[in-house]
């Protein structure tokens, strides 16, 4: 589902930890089991996500990781 | 509006009171450039440029907008975010359009002098919900101004998004219907002869929904889509397709691009005579009222 911002560097655990996060925030924000996501689970393909689900994602990643996010397009 | 928008008509609207916008889609930089400089030798009011964020040249396109001086750029299809802090420091108000709660928000944390909440009643490519109940969501949500679009061609439509929370309105199918739009008399017959059904929503299933008039062209991929046709065989059938309605005159292969609204529209103004009767249908509902002044 993504990769890392650059620049962060975090132990296994927190890795962990920050998937299960993400994947909380997923499963909420598209109406879908946490326990059908995986790293690999792709937002368009898979969960049919279109570009305002993204939006909606996005902001509550940065408000969870207290990070910002930027967009290219 | 692509292809429909182009200097005469944004000069036009800026002339008689409203804000003209320059509809840029996928036209190259030197384009934009030069209708620009023509919007400026027809007049001398603000106007604005509308940038398709997914245009291969939004960058060059964004850059015009600094180095010829626009008042307004206003943004669709994606978030402007990187370009937000350029144009501010050029002193140009920036307006994009946002489909969604959460993408006002985020516009606005970036930076943006106002936004437009354009519901799916709206002709071209569009969102999921209604104006109805997309405006007073994003005004709650957010502190500068909102601008409603999408199903509004009269007094009513702007008095009721005025009660949404709205504090202008963005108005586009009404102004095809014009005579200062360059657009093929056909399309505007299209646009005149309307009803109220007469709308459909081709690419739903490609996620790039757009409105346009039915035609044959709107038949043959609803059908097609319906059969899981794919993205390149339904792309076929649009590529090209606004460009010959607009200017070919061809609408019935052509893609009549018009918000559900067309149905109301009855007669050919001037951008003069539409303002003014918008400005006093909308007096006579809610004027004195404390909406505007």
């Amino acid at each position: 589902m993504g990769r890392m911002p650059d620049g962060m560097v975090n132990s296994r655990k927190e890795n962990k930890i920050m998937l299960e996060k993400v994947k909380e925030i997923v499963a909420e924000s598209l109406n879908v089991e946490e326990s059908t996501l995986s790293e690999t689970t792709s937002f368009k393909e898979d969960l049919g996500a279109d570009s305002l689900d993204l939006f909606e994602m996005v902001m509550a990643f940065e408000e969870a990781f207290e990070v910002e996010i930027h967009l290219k397009t | 509006m692509a292809w429909v928008a182009e200097y005469h008509l944004a000069a036009a609207v800026s002339n008689a009171g409203g804000l003209g916008l320059i509809g840029t889609a996928s036209a190259p930089a030197e384009w934009v450039r030069e209708q620009i400089r023509e919007a400026k030798k027809l007049t001398d009011k603000p106007f604005g440029i509308n940038i398709m964020m997914i245009s291969p040249y939004a960058d060059e396109v964004a850059k015009v907008a600094v180095e010829e001086g626009v008042a307004v750029v206003t943004t669709g299809a994606g978030s402007p975010e990187k370009y937000i802090k350029m144009w501010k420091e050029a002193g140009i108000k920036v307006i994009p359009v946002v489909a969604s709660v959460a993408m006002a928000k985020r516009m606005q944390r970036c930076g943006a002098d106002a936004l437009v909440a354009e519901g799916t009643e709206a002709g071209g490519h569009i969102g999921e919900n209604t104006t109805m109940v997309l405006v007073p969501q994003v005004v709650d949500a957010v502190e500068i101004p909102v601008i409603a679009a999408g199903g509004i061609a009269d007094g009513r439509g702007i008095a009721a998004a005025f009660m949404l929370g709205a504090e202008g309105v963005q108005i586009g199918t009404r102004f095809v219907v014009t005579e200062e739009a360059q657009v093929h008399e056909n399309y505007k017959e299209c646009i005149l002869k309307a009803r109220d059904i007469d709308s459909r929503v081709t690419g739903r299933s490609t996620g790039h929904p757009v409105r346009a008039l039915r035609n044959k062209m709107t038949k043959e991929y609803l059908e097609k889509e319906q059969a899981g046709a794919t993205f390149e065989e339904l792309e076929h059938l649009t590529l090209g397709g606004l460009r010959r309605a607009v200017v070919d005159g061809d609408v019935q292969s052509g893609s009549v691009m018009a918000g559900q609204i067309a149905g109301m529209i009855k007669e050919k103004l001037t951008c003069q005579e539409v303002i003014q009767k918008l400005v006093s249908q909308t007096d006579e509902l809610i004027g004195g009222k404390g909406f505007y002044e």
